[in-house]
Order: structure tokens, then C-alpha cells, then sequence
């Protein structure tokens, strides 16, 4: 039985609009283990987005109960928080959200700054790296505004691992990005993986779950199905499309 | 209607911005409004009072029997004279010999009749907020006293008056006050004139005549111009001048326009320093306002990219923003133009005490509209302008969700790293966006001028500097022998004795005529003794003189000209070797050295005057009192306090000044620093989002964003500092030159630059901390996507 990393219970998240309640989040409760690529799929409005925001702190929750590493998230400070984000959490976003005055490398420097157990010149040989890794080196120095979406995305992704996080959030990493950036960006999210990163994404593209291990579908605020799948592998692509398709056909998508 | 529809909803998605707009154009018209309505009723009243008390156009004052019936006759000869009205005072002019309510005066004072017919002085009624239809006709016992008396002497109608002479003491109730614009400004020292019964006047004229010591007759004389006269005031002064030679025998003369001069100088710096202020504080408020308007349109990039692609153009965009800001510019402005009502009403009221002067309580209508009018149509042009960059929004990316690409563009390279992070990315954040703090830079500057431009002012003019600095000539006891040289030994050793004297020197003040104006003219023996020529040099010879710049001003002088000096029939010629300053005289005053004067036929005792400067300056008010007992019927004594006195006068007239400043500048800075981090938070509040998300915690966050504020507020207020201490001399000489201050000279102490400085980036600093507070209310989800 892999290790569970992260843990829900009875989760819901509602919205009160002139006196009527909205529930967005309906007693979710699931589990996240480590070294798994989870996906979460399902319908445009089902609460993916709103999921992802509320077990990785960055969006308050109406009732139930989060515990990462047996740890609950309830009864953590403001303080805390900002720790586990620091150490615990990565957080990759639709539309990137790479600060706009900061060059690529140090978007990926600067949360990197935050951890003690690193120098600076630690730091900035890790962030260089890690750009090297996602392939965008030779544009490190430039501002977002002067890289292109996938560029972003992937500078994003740096930023994500640049303090080696237990778990990584992606929500819906390549919403923004064309076919080829979409790819590279799923591939390199899938290279990660496999080196152990732990991460969970949201997406309603069937073509970027393909390389999750295993998809969970979330209807009207619930977890309504859940897919197992072997380790991803690039050959494989096209079937398992065909696979998750037929799968989420069978939910109602 | 759509425009209507967008701009009612801007307005009401930014009230605050609103708010914040109509607060500031209420204050700036509020301030406009006041101080130019309060200056325009003051000249006005004071030009009535004169005509109302029958001012002459000339008023001359005598000492003893100097001004002769022939005199008053060749004056009343002289065709262009209408008429002369000769009033007859009795001057007690021993100090402490007069005490109202339970003080005891300092003040000389011209004892006279009420003459209701001729010289009809208006009096208040018991509120002070009118005048009386007609002055009763004052009863033995009754006084009328000046109304500036009721502030420095603390009385009501009622108290008691009590006169102690030589001979007799009298006891007086005051009846009413009087508005007295000819002496009983505050602003003039010497003589004030106060008004009894008939009876009363014949009693204190009986004992003067058994030789009173504490007693002396005097004259006012009020010489009235023909009105179809077609001489120049000037004019007319050098001729009556030179026909009958009755200006040059008299004390000293003032002209009504004079008059109207000293009464209104007040509320004119008053004004003056107001509206300038109030024209930097709207400088200030457009820069706000353009900052604001680029915020704005940074924020609302995509609402106007959609508004764009629906087929609004640039203009009818544009006009919304110039609609915005106009009206919160127009309702500002209405509600300031109506709230100067009930304003000019209270200040008109504290005009009594501090200018002896009631003006009418009406509003400048022309000006102060003129200038609300020109300032909406400021704000509305700049509004247009900045609105412009509209045009340069694409609906297309607007619409995908980005802003302007090179929105962001660091000017300096900071490095980042772990160590003092908060403050490099302060510092980057700065660069990357540097225009945005240029308004909240230039206005803490502006505010730390004119706080700093208060504060050293009203500490420059300390009793020590006040003297040596703005009255020519330094002394802590002066001694007028007249006609007892004999007691000069006596009197010295009693000064040694008490206070101990550190130096002394001769030093007599006289009025000589310069092209038919009576200047004062103070003449020390010593060239040493000239304590502030400030230009050229001091005089050395029997012929040279040194200025004021009020005098080279009026009279077209400067340094090396000649210029002719008349004392009665005789004229000398003196060469001009520099500037000095005094406020003797509203400045219209000279300095020559004592052997300049023996050029002109003065006696020995018209110059028997002494400066002394003593040891033990604690003591120069009890020495004085004891001088006075002792020798009072001998001496002429004046201790520097009663100067001091005077001259803090030009404090009073800027306190009222200062303390509006000091308020505007709070509330203005309230405003602004509000606007401006609000709106820099709004721009940014994505990034802090992101930084959460990343791990920052909330209260490195806000440092980061309330350390740029500080920075930001600092750097400005260290420039408005410097530029203060550049500039504040010219300022305020330029603010004081009516009073004959025109060289002002500023001694800051640390703190007064200091203080001002740390006080508003401090605010900054708060304002930009609470805002912020926002990034640990707001949950991070909602600070990125929303």
C-alpha cells in the first residue's frame, strides 16, 4: 500500500448567494499518495478548480478536515501555512501568475530565497538547473512578458520544484497553451514523476491526463469514479486516450 | 445613457477614489475661497473705518507743544488742504503706571475726548460682532479702550482701568471697545489711543499742567486732502511739507493709505502664504489624480478592451474619466465654496483681536468662483489627457487577458538574494515602476516644504534673533535722557548693580523726511553696533547711510546712489553703503551713524538715548519696573521686552497660517497616501498573491509593500527639506517684506527637519501597512484569480 500524503475528510466548500447556499465541494473525501501523478477531471463548474485551491491551503473550506502527512490544515496558523507552502507544496497555475517585474530565473529564485537550509548561491545554481531542466536556459534572463506561454509554464514548473515539495499542485497546467507547448509541459510533468515527485492536477483535457497513474472524477461537488492506471509511458499515449475516454463516457462527461 | 451607465458604475465601484477627489477640491476651495474673501473685507472695512472715524488723509503726531497754531494755520492756507482737525491728547507714557483689569500695561497711552462729531471712532457692541448705531457720549469714569486690549490684557466692558500718577490716580470703567485702525492696531508699537469724558480729560490736562512727571500734552493732527486735489500722496506730503514744515516737527506721520497698509498687512500674509499653498496642494491633487487615472486604466485593462470590441470608442471612454473626476472635482469644490460661509464668518471674528478690524463677512464671489472654475477645468483637461492612453488598449489582448506587455520595465538591476530580500525586492519593485511614485514623492516633498517652511519660521523668530535680526540694532534697556543727563551715572550704576552691564552705546532714534515721508532713522555712535547689513557695508563716515529694500524699493535707491534727507528746513545728503533690515517703522527706516545726525539741527537732549546690553537678561523686567519707579519722571526707558512683544506680532500673523497648514497638510496627507497605496496595492495584489502562494508569509509581504512607501516618502521628504532650506529665506522675506522683514534669515534646529520628514513617511508607512493588511484577509486563491 503506497503512503498516503495527503488526505481529505467530509470536505465541502459553499457559497451563500442572496441567503441560498451553493455547495461547490460536497463532502469530498479522498486520498493522495506519494509518488502517484492524480488527476482530477470533470466538467466545466463540477469544483476541480475550487478542489485543488482548498486542499492546498490557498482557498478556505466551509466544513471537513485536510491532513497532509497526518498533519491537519484546520488548525494551522497563517504562519504554518506559509511554511508548508514554502516546503511542502508546489502550485503550478492555468495562467502561469509568473511575477511580471522578475526575470524567468528569478521567479524561480526568489521562493527559493525562503529556504533556510540553502545559500543563495545554492539557490541560484538550483533555480539554473532547474531551468536547464525544463529547457528554457537560454531565456532565463528575460521578463515574462518577453517568453512565450509555454516558456512560461515551464519557468512556472521551475518555480514549482524550486524547493523540492513534497506534493506538486498543477491546475490545468496547459489550459492557456497550444497542442506543442501542451505537450512539452505534460511531458516534462511526467518526467518528474517519474524521478518520485508526487502531483496532483486538475484538467478537463483527456490528452494531458493520459500522464496520470490515476484519475479521479469529481461531479457536483463529489468524487463520483476513480481510474487506476499503470506508469505512464509515451508509447502507450494513444490507448490510454482511448481508455480514459471510454472511462469518463461511462461517468457522464 | 450608456455613458451614464458606465460612469455611474466607476463611481460607484471606486467611491473611495471619489471621496478622496471631492475631499481634497473641498479643502483647496475651502482654503481659496476663505482666505481671499477674508483679505478682500479687510481692505474694504479698513478703508471704511477710516472714512467712518473721519481719518484725516495725513495724521501727524506731536510731543508737548511742539505743533504751534501757526503751523495749523499755514496748513489750512495751503489750497490743496481741505480742513485740519487738531485733537489734544495727554500721553502717560511712564510704563506700569496704567493697569487694566489686573494688569499692568506696558503700553503709552494717548488720553483724548470722545468727539462724536469729528473724530467718530466706530465701537462695538457687547458681542464684538458689530458696531453700535451711535456711540454714547462717555460719562466721568468711562473709558473707551482699543479692541486689540481685550486679548493682550485679558478685559471685558466693565473692568476697571486704574491710572496712577505723580499727582493723581483715577479709577475708569471700560464702556466699550473701540476700532481704532489709525494706532490701535496691534502691528503699530508707540501710543494707543484711549477716550474719556470731558471731565475726565480736564482732570489728567489740570495735573499735567501742575507738572506731573508721569504726564505729558500731545497732538494728534488729522489733515485732510481736498478731493479734487490732484497731487500724488507724495506729493502732497512734500508740499505741505515744504510750506509749512509742520510733518518734519512731528513725531512721526502716517498717511491713510499707510494705515490701510499696517491694518490689512495681517490677513495679506495671511492670504498670500494660504493661496500659495493652496495652489501647491492642487499640483498635488493632480498628481493624484493622473496617478490614479493610469492605475485605473492598468486595472480595468480588460473591462475596457471589452468595452473597446463592443464599439466604444477612445473618447466617449475618455469623456467617462473626465466625467469622473469633474464631477468629484465640481461637488468638492460646491460643498469648500459653501462651507467658506460659516469660515470666513469665524475668521473675520478673530480679525478683531488679531488686526483690531471687523470686516464683513461676504464671500469674493468673482475670485473664488473664477478660481473653482479654473480648477475644474485643470482637473477636467488633465483628466482627458491622462485618459488618452486609452486609445492605446487593444480589445484583442485585453480580451485574452493581458495588459500591456511592457508594462513592467526594471530601470536598475537589483540583485536578489536571500539576505535583506524585503528590501531588494522594495528596491525593484521602485525601478521597475518608478513614474507611479513620482506624484507621492513630489507631494510629500511639497508637504515637508511648507511644514518645514512653518516650523523653522516660527522658531526663527525667537526672542534672541527677533532683535538683532529684524530691528537693526541690539539692546536689552533703552534709555531716553531728554532733559536728565544728569542721571546717566546714577541710572548706570543701578543697571550694574541689578543686571550688570555688559556694553552700551549711544543710539537715538529720530524721524527725518525722505521725499515727504517720515522715516525712522536710528543712528548708534558706532559703526559696530550695525548688527544685520546684509549687502555692502556699514556706514563709517557722517555722510552715509545704509536701507532698508523697502526704502530702495519705494524710492528707487541702491547701493551708491545719494539720497536727501529733511529734518525741518534743513536737507543733507547721504550716499547709500548698503541693505539692512528692520521692522521699525514697517521697515521704512535707516541707519546712519550717530555724527550723521549732528548734521541736522537736533539737541542734545532729542538724542540722549542709550542701549544697554546686560549680563543677567532675567532681570532686564524687574530692572525696568524699578528704573521706571525711580526715574520715571526723568527717563524715557524701554526694555526689549515690550519690543519683543511687538515684533511676536509677525508670529500671530503666520500662526493662523501655520496651523491651517499643519491641518490641510494632515488631512492631505491622509488622502494621498490612502489614494496612492490603495491604488499601487490594487496594481500589485496579484503578485502578492503569487508570492503566497510561494511561501512568503503575509507580514513579509507587507513590509516589502510598506518599506517602498517609507523609502518613497522619505526620498521625498528629504528633497522638500533640501529645497526648504534652499528657498524658505526668500519665501518668507518675500511673505514679510510688508512688515520689513525682506532678508528673513532661518535657523533650523535638527528636528525641524527632521520631524517633518519622519512624521510623513511614517504615515506613508501606516497607510500602506493597513492597506496591505488585505493580503492576510484576503485568502491567496482570491489575491491571484480574482
Amino acid at each position: 500500500m503506497d503512503s498516503v500524503l495527503l488526505k481529505t475528510k467530509d470536505l465541502c466548500k459553499s457559497f451563500s448567494n442572496n441567503g441560498e447556499q451553493n455547495h461547490v465541494l460536497n463532502q469530498v473525501s479522498m486520498e493522495i499518495y506519494q509518488g502517484d501523478f492524480t488527476v482530477i477531471m470533470g466538467s466545466s463548474g463540477s469544483g476541480k478548480s475550487t478542489l485543488l485551491y482548498c486542499i492546498s491551503g490557498m482557498d478556505t473550506i466551509t466544513s471537513g478536515d485536510i491532513w497532509y502527512e497526518g498533519k491537519s490544515l484546520n488548525g494551522m496558523n497563517e504562519k504554518e501555512m506559509a511554511m508548508l507552502r514554502r516546503g511542502g507544496f508546489g502550485f503550478v497555475f492555468q495562467q502561469m501568475h509568473l511575477v511580471s517585474n522578475l526575470s524567468l530565473f528569478e521567479n524561480v529564485a526568489v521562493p527559493g530565497y525562503l529556504n533556510k537550509s540553502r545559500t543563495t548561491k545554492e539557490t541560484n545554481k538550483r533555480a539554473e538547473e532547474l531551468l536547464e531542466q525544463v529547457n528554457i536556459q537560454g531565456a532565463m534572463k528575460r521578463l515574462p512578458s518577453q517568453v512565450s506561454g509555454g516558456e512560461q509554464q515551464r519557468a512556472a514548473i521551475a518555480r514549482a520544484m524550486i524547493n523540492e515539495p513534497r506534493l506538486l499542485f498543477a491546475d490545468e497546467p496547459t489550459g492557456a497553451l497550444n497542442q506543442k507547448n501542451t505537450k512539452d509541459v505534460m511531458a516534462l510533468l511526467a518526467k518528474i514523476n517519474k524521478k518520485g515527485q508526487s502531483i496532483l492536477m486538475v484538467t478537463h483535457d483527456v490528452r494531458a491526463a493520459v500522464y496520470g497513474n490515476r484519475i479521479l472524477y469529481l461531479e457536483d461537488g463529489k468524487i463520483t469514479g476513480e481510474l487506476k492506471l499503470a506508469p505512464f509511458k509515451m508509447e502507450e499515449a494513444r490507448s490510454r486516450e482511448t481508455q480514459i475516454t471510454a472511462w469518463l463516457a461511462s461517468m457522464s462527461w | 445613457m450608456s455613458i451614464l451607465a458606465i460612469l455611474r458604475a466607476n463611481i460607484r465601484s471606486k467611491k473611495s477614489n471619489f471621496i478622496s477627489v471631492s475631499l481634497l477640491m473641498f479643502v483647496i476651495t475651502l482654503v481659496i475661497t476663505v482666505s481671499c474673501s477674508v483679505n478682500e473685507n479687510s481692505k474694504k472695512r479698513a478703508g471704511q473705518s477710516l472714512s467712518e472715524a473721519k481719518a484725516g488723509d495725513l495724521c501727524c503726531y506731536y510731543k508737548e507743544n511742539v505743533l504751534t497754531e501757526e503751523m495749523i494755520e499755514k496748513a489750512k492756507a495751503y489750497e490743496q488742504v481741505e480742513g485740519v482737525h487738531r485733537i489734544p491728547c495727554i500721553m502717560i507714557y511712564a510704563e506700569n503706571s496704567v493697569t487694566i483689569g489686573e494688569q499692568q500695561t506696558k503700553d503709552r497711552m494717548l488720553f483724548q475726548t470722545y468727539d462724536k462729531e469729528n473724530m467718530p471712532y466706530p465701537v462695538f457692541a457687547q458681542n464684538n460682532l458689530e458696531f453700535v448705531q451711535e456711540a454714547e457720549p462717555l460719562k466721568e469714569g468711562e473709558i473707551y479702550l482699543p479692541v486689540s486690549y481685550q486679548t493682550k490684557y485679558a478685559c471685558k466692558a466693565g473692568d476697571l482701568v486704574e491710572v496712577k500718577c505723580e499727582t493723581i490716580n483715577k479709577t475708569f470703567h471700560i464702556k466699550a471697545f473701540v476700532e481704532d485702525i489709525t494706532v490701535g492696531n496691534p502691528l503699530i508699537s508707540g501710543a494707543k489711543n484711549v477716550w474719556i469724558s470731558q471731565s475726565d480729560y480736564e482732570v489728567l490736562k489740570k495735573a499735567d499742567e501742575k507738572g506731573d512727571a508721569f504726564l505729558s500734552s500731545a497732538d494728534n493732527l488729522m489733515i485732510y486732502q481736498k478731493k479734487d486735489s490732484k497731487l500724488q500722496e507724495k506729493e502732497f506730503k512734500g508740499e505741505i511739507d515744504k510750506r509749512t514744515g509742520i510733518i518734519s516737527a512731528s513725531y512721526f506721520m502716517v498717511s491713510k493709505n499707510d494705515f490701510i497698509t499696517y491694518a490689512t498687512m495681517m490677513t495679506d500674509i495671511f492670504s498670500a502664504v494660504m493661496v500659495v499653498f493652496a495652489v501647491l496642494m492642487f499640483a498635488g491633487v493632480l498628481g493624484i489624480v493622473g496617478h490614479s487615472i493610469t492605475s485605473m486604466i492598468e486595472l480595468e485593462y480588460t473591462n475596457l478592451g471589452i468595452l473597446k470590441s463592443q464599439g466604444y470608442r477612445k473618447r466617449e471612454l475618455q469623456f467617462v474619466y473626465f466625467c469622473q473626476y469633474l464631477l468629484a472635482g465640481a461637488i468638492g469644490g460646491i460643498l469648500g465654496f459653501f462651507a467658506s460661509f460659516p469660515s470666513v464668518y469665524f475668521i473675520s471674528g478673530q480679525l478683531v483681536q488679531l488686526a483690531a478690524l471687523l470686516p464683513e463677512h461676504k464671500i469674493s464671489y468673482c475670485f473664488s468662483l473664477a478660481a473653482v472654475f479654473l480648477m475644474l477645468g485643470c482637473i477636467g483637461g488633465f483628466a482627458w489627457m491622462k485618459a488618452g492612453k486609452i486609445g492605446r488598449i487593444s480589445p484583442m489582448r485585453a480580451i485574452s487577458g493581458g495588459r500591456d506587455s511592457n508594462y513592467f520595465s526594471p530601470r536598475i538591476h537589483t540583485t536578489l538574494g536571500k539576505g535583506g530580500l524585503s528590501l531588494r525586492m522594495m528596491l525593484r519593485q521602485i525601478a521597475s515602476n518608478a513614474k507611479q511614485y513620482v506624484s507621492s514623492l513630489l507631494i510629500v516633498a511639497m508637504l515637508v516644504y511648507f511644514i518645514m517652511a512653518v516650523t523653522s519660521t516660527m522658531s526663527s523668530l525667537d526672542e534672541e534673533n527677533m532683535l538683532k535680526d529684524y530691528y537693526g540694532m541690539e539692546f536689552d534697556l533703552n534709555v531716553g535722557y531728554e532733559n536728565a543727563m544728569e542721571k546717566k551715572t546714577e541710572i548706570e550704576s543701578m543697571i550694574e548693580e541689578y543686571a550688570g552691564i555688559e556694553r552700551s552705546y549711544m543710539c537715538p532714534m529720530v524721524y527725518l523726511m525722505l521725499d515727504g515721508d517720515s522715516i525712522a532713522v536710528m543712528a548708534p555712535e558706532s559703526s559696530e553696533e550695525f548688527t544685520n547689513v546684509y549687502n555692502g557695508r556699514e556706514p563709517r563716515y557722517e555722510n552715509e547711510v545704509v536701507i532698508t529694500e523697502i526704502i530702495a524699493k519705494t524710492y528707487h535707491l541702491s547701493i551708491g546712489d545719494t539720497v536727501t534727507l529733511t529734518h525741518g528746513k534743513d536737507s543733507r545728503d547721504f550716499l547709500i553703503t548698503g541693505y539692512f533690515q528692520s521692522v521699525q517703522n514697517a521697515g521704512k527706516a535707516l541707519a546712519m551713524l550717530k555724527k550723521g545726525l549732528s548734521r541736522f539741527e537736533f539737541s542734545e537732549s532729542q538724542l540722549a538715548q542709550y542701549n544697554y546690553l546686560v549680563s543677567d537678561k532675567e532681570q532686564i523686567s524687574s530692572l525696568a519696573e524699578k528704573l521706571q519707579e525711580q526715574y520715571g519722571e526723568h527717563v524715557y526707558i524701554i526694555n526689549v521686552q515690550g519690543i519683543v512683544e511687538s515684533l511676536r506680532t509677525i508670529s500671530d500673523a503666520t500662526l493662523l497660517s501655520c496651523l491651517l497648514i499643519y491641518g490641510i497638510s494632515i488631512l492631505f496627507i491622509l488622502v494621498a497616501a490612502y489614494m496612492v497605496c490603495d491604488k499601487v496595492f490594487l496594481k500589485e495584489r496579484n503578485d502578492y498573491g503569487i508570492y503566497k502562494s510561494q511561501g512568503f508569509t503575509t507580514g513579509h509581504l507587507r513590509l516589502q509593500f510598506s518599506l517602498r512607501f517609507l523609502a518613497v516618502a522619505f526620498v521625498g521628504g528629504v528633497f522638500g527639506a533640501v529645497c526648504n532650506v534652499l528657498t524658505n529665506d526668500s519665501l518668507i522675506g518675500m511673505a514679510l517684506s510688508s512688515m520689513g522683514i525682506t532678508h528673513f534669515l532661518t535657523s533650523y534646529g535638527f528636528w525641524d527637519c527632521a520631524l517633518p520628514v519622519l512624521v510623513l513617511a511614517a504615515v506613508f508607512f501606516l497607510f500602506a501597512w493597513l492597506i496591505s493588511g488585505r493580503i492576510k484577509r484576503v485568502d491567496t486563491k482570491s489575491l491571484i484569480v480574482e
